[in-house]
């Protein structure tokens, strides 16, 4: 009698432990405390649905330099574009008048930007989407869009649209705009040679290149330079590298391939092959985030 | 994960015989090593985890390092006895998992326990010396000399490098003209730190002005006109998470397809 009061114990104690362990967690908190958590699930709930909501003023406020002061960063753009117009008379020797004529320019090129970007903000001003149903997701992936243009604009510092740099060819001398000219080719190089040597530094990490096989990769990619638009690649901020080694890699897959296997072994080809896929891959990508212009020759005024 | 099973348990020989006996069974079984430990000092025995999980993705990318430098030694020294390659190859093997471990150990937290040595660890240096050392002891005089010239010339490569990376970012925010590009490509390559480009890296804006935290101001205002100093702006001092930072470099790794193992080394 004792032995089987013993073995129900055991199976009782046995089963309630089996259903303790089995419990589920929520299952244990209930009665009084009911309220607590339903609160406090209504709140959690309540701060979802916020969350998937989004005030578009403020969004757009923040894309601003000067944190959604839109004087602050009007003024910051100007500053932008003076500093163009002294570069040029540093380099050309500006008389006044000629001066007072790219500062106009500069302005004019201030104002219709932030015309535009004016334009963008009252198509958005006191709007709010809902990111939990279809319409809300597709006005939020056009407001990026219209974002994303408005950071290019307030970036770029010229561009073949500017005025300030359809003007400089006409408002130059022949000898000035010789010296621009010649000015805006060692901008180039030196650009260019920032990214040639970015790459190349993974490149060297990567196969363990000598240094002649360095310079003669090197001198294919400068004797073969692309046009790279900064602004572009500067909108990712700080880190940019990552985009600088693709745009080397996209250059690497434009040369001649049997001119670059012939400069390095086997085994360091299989590693500098898969660089020149990954440029081939990226190559869509860059153009279509303008990184990479792809045009004749541009005029005097290019960046 | 095979080390995880060798990991004690703490406690695990206290306590009353039903605690013992608990302790040592899970402690048998690797994917219960860190949940025993971590009835004892969960924060360690989840630091601990976490360490070893980042070592072996950092072993991973590390070898790529080794990979390439291997590489250059091979063009650099010509043939070597078997025997040799395969020291060296080793040597190289074993600073990628030490700088492997020393790179997680202080992602979580530091330094490893028991090392008193608070420098950042740089897992390019310590696979480099590591090489070094070992090719001194194996290959003669004037080849380790030969190698060491084409490791000193890469590393004024990169520098250059780094120094171009620097000046171009100034450049989207200054325009500068093409004389001030190497007038403060000069300045700054004689007083270069690594630290520089590491902190460059963490530039950010502030009420609308680009910050660069550890640049040097008297390598480059002294080359600017007053408008581009106005814009300038100050450039505040790095903090030592940004100067001990290598992820920079690290997650650069990331992009370099391995081509694998050269026997060459190994076999």
């Amino acid at each position: 009698m004792t032995d089987m009061t013993g073995k129900r114990n055991v199976t009782t104690s046995f089963l309630l432990l089996l259903m303790l362990l089995t419990m589920p967690a929520e299952g244990m908190l209930r009665g009084a405390d009911d309220t607590v958590v339903d609160a406090a699930a209504a709140r959690k709930s309540d701060q979802g649905q916020q969350q998937q909501r989004i005030v578009l003023d403020q969004q757009m406020n923040g894309i601003f330099l000067g944190g959604g002061d839109i004087a602050q960063s009007r003024q910051q753009f100007l500053d932008r574009r003076l500093l163009q117009v002294a570069a040029l008379a540093d380099v050309c020797g500006l008389m006044e008048a000629q001066r007072r004529k790219f500062e106009t320019a500069a302005r004019l090129d201030t104002a219709r930007t932030f015309d535009g970007i004016e334009a963008v903000r009252q198509k958005y001003a006191g709007r709010t989407v809902d990111l939990q149903n279809p319409a809300g997701q597709a006005e939020w992936q056009r407001f990026q869009q219209d974002a994303m243009a408005v950071r290019t604009r307030l970036q770029e510092t010229g561009g073949p649209e500017s005025l300030l740099e359809k003007v400089i060819a006409q408002i130059l001398d022949d000898g000035q705009r010789a010296d621009w000219r010649r000015e805006v080719e060692l901008r180039r190089r030196h650009q260019w040679q920032n990214v040639v040597d970015t790459g190349m530094s993974q490149f060297d990490t990567a196969l363990g290149l000598t240094t002649a096989q360095h310079e003669a990769v090197e001198k294919l990619l400068m004797d073969k330079p692309l046009r790279v638009n900064d602004a572009k690649v500067r909108l990712h901020g700080g880190h940019v590298t990552p985009y600088i080694c693709n745009i080397c890699k996209y250059a690497l897959s434009k040369l001649d391939q049997q001119q670059l296997k012939a400069l390095v072994n086997d085994r360091q080809w299989k590693t500098l092959g898969t660089f020149v896929e990954q440029g081939r891959a990226f190559a869509a990508h860059l153009k279509q985030q303008k990184m990479i212009v792809e045009e004749g020759p541009a005029g005097a005024g290019d960046r | 994960m095979t080390s995880m099973s060798m990991t004690p348990v703490r406690g695990m020989h206290r306590g009353p015989v039903w605690r013992r006996a608990i302790l040592c069974a899970m402690a048998a079984l690797p994917a219960f090593a860190i949940r025993a430990a971590d009835l004892e000092d969960p924060a360690a025995a989840q630091r601990q985890q976490q360490i070893k999980l980042q070592a072996q993705h950092f072993e991973q990318l590390f070898t790529k390092l080794l990979s390439g430098e291997l590489e250059l030694i091979r063009s650099v020294c010509g043939d070597l006895p078997r025997e040799s390659r395969r020291k060296i190859s080793q040597a190289g093997v074993e600073a990628v998992k030490q700088a492997a471990l020393e790179s997680a150990a202080q992602q979580f937290g530091g330094r490893l326990a028991g090392d008193g040595d608070q420098r950042p660890a740089n897992p390019a240096a310590v696979i480099l010396e590591a090489l070094d050392k070992s090719l001194a002891e194996q290959v003669p005089g004037e080849r380790v000399a030969a190698y060491r010239e084409q490791v000193a010339q890469r590393n004024d490569r990169q520098k250059r490098a780094m120094i171009r990376q620097v000046v171009a970012t100034l450049d989207a925010e200054l325009f500068l003209t093409s004389t001030q590009w190497d007038e403060i490509e000069r300045s700054l390559s004689a007083a270069w730190e690594d630290r520089i480009f590491i902190a460059i890296g963490s530039t950010h804006m502030i009420n609308g002005r680009r910050v660069f935290p550890g640049l040097l101001q008297e390598c480059v205002r002294p080359h600017l006109t007053e408008p581009q100093r106005q814009q300038l702006g100050p450039s505040g001092a790095p903090n030592d998470g940004q100067i001990q930072n290598w992820s920079l470099q690290i997650n650069q790794l990331n992009n370099i397809q391995d081509a694998g193992r050269d026997p060459w080394w190994f076999e």
